[in-house]
């Protein structure tokens, strides 16, 4: 059986691109830990998520 | 020797308690330096503030009241429908969480409240006057508001004066343009 891969944080351009292309915010995701080499959770960082919460609102139309 | 080694241990224990105290003083007193900003309902609305509000090169606590977010949420609750006033309310959670907005009661104005009413040449409405006067009692130095027409005829020199008798002696109105 192969080892589950480990994933790598997200880095600061990719993470751009995707809040850049991705109509999807929320999979937008950094691992915290991991246990035996496979994600056991993942976690939005506190600012990408206020990224997304305020992106989600312009898409709402509710600033002017 | 045993007593003596106590006693330096009292002593390194006690610097570093007061090192800390001195520490805790001294972030104390930065956050009592820094200027506090007021932010009313409908400035909520505007995007322009945002930048605003999380910027680090110019240091302010900012402030929202419970009647500014239940007043804005409500706005948008009505206009755009519960699942973007929720979109809403959870922004601006986070934006307390991460300490970018501090949120304060509407608690205790009453007697601010009732020096704005009397002193002022014009009668403000009750929500912009709960508004002004939770300002003044947070001490904060800058009320944002995008009310130009309810503010624009409120006397600058009173409000002033008024800001100075509660510890705000800067106390200003700044109006967002509505075109923002």
């Amino acid at each position: 059986m192969s080892k589950p891969k480990k994933l790598k944080p997200l880095k600061d351009e990719q993470l751009k691109e995707y809040i850049e292309n991705e109509s999807d915010l929320q999979k937008i995701k950094e691992p915290s830990f991991s246990l035996g080499g496979s994600i056991q959770e993942t976690k939005t960082t506190p600012l990408v998520e206020l990224e997304i919460a305020y992106r989600k609102c312009e898409e709402n139309g509710i600033f002017s | 020797m045993l007593i003596e080694n106590v006693k330096k241990m009292e002593f390194l224990v006690n610097m570093s308690k007061s090192e800390k105290r001195r520490k805790e003083a001294k972030k104390r007193q930065k956050e009592n330096n820094t200027p506090k900003w007021y932010y009313d309902a409908c400035v909520l609305e505007k995007r322009l503030i945002y930048p605003e509000i999380t910027s680090i090169k110019n240091p302010k606590i900012p402030i929202i009241s419970h009647l500014a977010l239940g007043e804005a949420y409500g706005n948008c609750l009505l206009d755009k429908g519960e699942e973007k006033a929720d979109n809403f309310l959870k922004f601006i959670k986070l934006l307390k969480q991460n300490n970018f907005l501090y949120i304060k009661g509407n608690d205790g104005i009453d007697k601010i409240f009732n020096e704005i009413n009397s002193s002022l040449d014009f009668r403000l409405s009750i929500t912009d006057a709960v508004h002004l006067a939770t300002a003044i009692k947070h001490e904060c130095c800058i009320f944002k508001t995008a009310d130009a027409k309810d503010f624009k005829e409120i006397n600058k020199n009173k409000i002033k004066e008024l800001g100075k008798k509660y510890n705000t002696p800067n106390f200003a109105i700044s109006v967002i343009p509505l075109s923002s």
